[in-house]
């Protein structure tokens, strides 16, 4: 039974796992904490597949293998001692259960703040939209990403003059002027959440921290001001909100 | 393979059909179990923020990789049960060489990430292809596929010939390694022994409707790679969170460290190579071409996923001389294309 439970039902188990947790995520709409939405048909169409295979095979009868597990434990005799069967076993069931508790049991969540400690917040490296073609959309759906690319492009001054920006985001305290502003960040996705590189503005606002906490989500309104190296974002209101449903902009 | 097993006895096979329902009953258990906890504990306390970020990097390439890896396996069952064994002998020249090279073209064909790659190589070596063949194509499978070639000329361009190095640099270490594990006196002794011991098994095997076998495939290949996938990915989200990434990204301006940190870099973030240009871009301001040409190479062909993954096939010892292989022609690659940009 070991064996079979090794060679067989592990990856059935493994597998069951892995398409209900991709279905749930897909079905409560949160497969974007994790991937790109470029992938959520595919992901969502093999999780699918893997399912019926999964259902298919715990329901018919394992007939065929039968034949030969007896060859592959007499084989597996010469070579491998049985205490390193029982380790096996051992540590296929420490994964499934911790493969339960990280993709079912615990909730899905974005990444910290803290990842984006030490980090280029400027748009230089992302890719997406380029500053001449956000120059002809409309500005009312700009994101701190496109934001941010309008400021890296250093040509589209004239579009960030006349702006009326609200930028959603998340504060990151700045180590060098702690009490004048702070920068407001989101995480880009460029393919899943290891590849999340944080985008921001810096925003000026002085006495901010007796209102927000770094970390904290906020909506910042208010006009682009040129400020020695860049633009920077001076703050007319400023409000907490909750963490949006979708945190990250791709 | 005597595999003219006589009809079982009755209480036999209710202790078959038992056992059957009781992986059900478990697969359930799991299932509901998990989502019981999450409901009980809404709102509970959370887990400490960088442990929290470990899993959920973790489970993001998980989530990633998974359709890959099922679409690979998938890909694989056909290769083993469904295509005669006598097409891939008869499409592929005779000539050693020339046979790898169209191998490793093979990826313009079938555009799945790395790890979709491995399942199908395992397929091709249990179909009767050498190990060499197999390896030459899960080297240049990743970055010789149109997905690939994309991205990374939608990233970067004609630019300091990243694009062209990363290309033609793929297609020659892939070719490289192929043909120095073709001198291997024993071809065979480069798998783990019990892969081995399942090509023996599943070659010549015949019986049994085809249906059944690809259930049974599938099942056996998903048994063999999930739990090296999970290890690691688990390895890639706890190290990105563990390892400050200013220490790698200090290292950047300097020819021949910016090299070497963007391979460790590579090695590390595991990221799939149909995306990893779009990764690079943010780097490429603070490193020099030659290090992202060494990323863009290295991490397509070897990081920590792929080894976990390419452990269910090659040993130990195989895995430490193609990561060799790789990362010191990767490593010249890199320092070539810093000394000509």
């Amino acid at each position: 039974m070991r064996d079979a439970f090794l060679r067989y039902w592990q990856g059935i188990l493994l597998t069951a796992l892995g398409a209900v947790a991709t279905l749930w995520l897909t079905f409560s709409g949160q497969l974007g904490l994790y991937i790109h939405p470029r992938y959520f048909v595919f992901t969502a169409v093999m999780a699918g597949i893997a399912i019926v295979f999964v259902v298919v095979a715990l329901v018919l009868p394992r007939q065929h293998d039968d034949a030969h597990e007896g060859e592959h434990q007499h084989a597996g005799d010469e070579r491998a001692p049985a205490w390193r069967g029982r380790l096996a076993a051992t540590g296929s069931i420490l994964l499934i259960v911790a493969t339960t508790a990280g993709l079912l049991a615990l909730p899905p969540t974005t990444l910290s703040r803290s990842l984006a400690d030490g980090r280029d917040l400027s748009a230089a490296g992302v890719v997406g939209e380029s500053a001449i073609q956000l120059a002809q959309a409309d500005p009312a759906s700009f994101t701190v990403k496109d934001w941010a690319v309008l400021i890296a492009d250093g040509a589209s001054g004239g579009v960030l003059q006349g702006a009326r920006p609200q930028v959603v985001g998340f504060v990151i305290a700045d180590p060098d002027a702690p009490e004048s502003g702070f920068a407001i960040a989101r995480y880009v996705m460029t393919c899943c959440t290891v590849d999340a590189q944080p985008v921001g503005v810096h925003v000026e606002l002085p006495g901010w921290q007796e209102r927000f906490e770094d970390g904290s989500w906020v909506e910042v309104r208010g006009r682009f001001v040129e400020s020695g190296d860049g633009w920077i974002l001076q703050a007319e209101s400023a409000e907490p909100i909750e963490q949006p449903a979708e945190p990250y902009v791709y | 393979m005597g595999a003219t097993t006589a009809p079982a006895p009755a209480h036999e096979h209710r202790a078959r059909s038992r056992g059957r329902y009781l992986w059900l009953g478990i697969a359930a258990v799991l299932i509901i179990g998990g989502v019981a906890v999450r409901l009980a504990t809404q709102g509970g306390a959370a887990l400490p923020a960088a442990l929290q970020d470990g899993v959920t990097l973790a489970v993001s390439v998980f989530i990633e990789s998974l359709p890959f890896i099922v679409l690979g396996v998938l890909l694989s069952v056909v290769v083993q049960v469904w295509l005669p064994a006598k097409w891939i002998e008869r499409a592929l020249p005779k000539t050693p060489w020339l046979r790898r090279m169209l191998l490793s073209l093979l990826g313009i064909f079938l555009p799945v990430c790395e790890c979709g790659n491995v399942p199908l190589a395992r397929g091709l070596v249990s179909r009767g292809l050498s190990p060499a063949e197999s390896i030459t194509f899960l080297l240049a499978a990743p970055i010789l596929n149109p997905v690939t070639i994309i991205t990374t000329y939608q990233a970067f361009g004609w630019d300091h010939g990243i694009l062209i190095a990363r290309i033609l640099g793929g297609f020659v270490i892939a070719n490289l390694v192929g043909w120095v594990f073709s001198r291997h006196p024993e071809p065979h002794s480069v798998l783990t022994p019990s892969f081995a011991a399942s090509c023996q098994t599943h070659h010549g095997e015949e019986q049994g409707r085809r249906w059944r076998r690809s259930i049974a495939r599938f099942a056996e290949e998903l048994s063999t790679l999930l739990p090296a996938l999970l290890v690691g990915c688990a390895i890639a989200g706890l190290i990105q969170v563990g390892i400050p990434r200013e220490w790698l990204e200090a290292l950047g301006a300097n020819p021949l460290w910016s090299v070497l940190a963007l391979m460790a870099l590579a090695f590390v973030v595991s990221i799939c190579s149909n995306v990893d240009a779009f990764f690079m871009l943010a780097f490429g301001s603070v490193f020099l071409p030659g290090g992202i040409v060494a990323f863009l190479t290295f991490g397509a062909m070897v990081d920590i996923k792929m080894v976990a993954l390419m452990r269910t096939t090659f040993r130990t010892a195989t895995i430490v001389q193609i990561t060799a292989i790789v990362g010191l022609a990767s490593l010249v690659l890199g320092l070539g294309v810093n000394l000509l940009a």
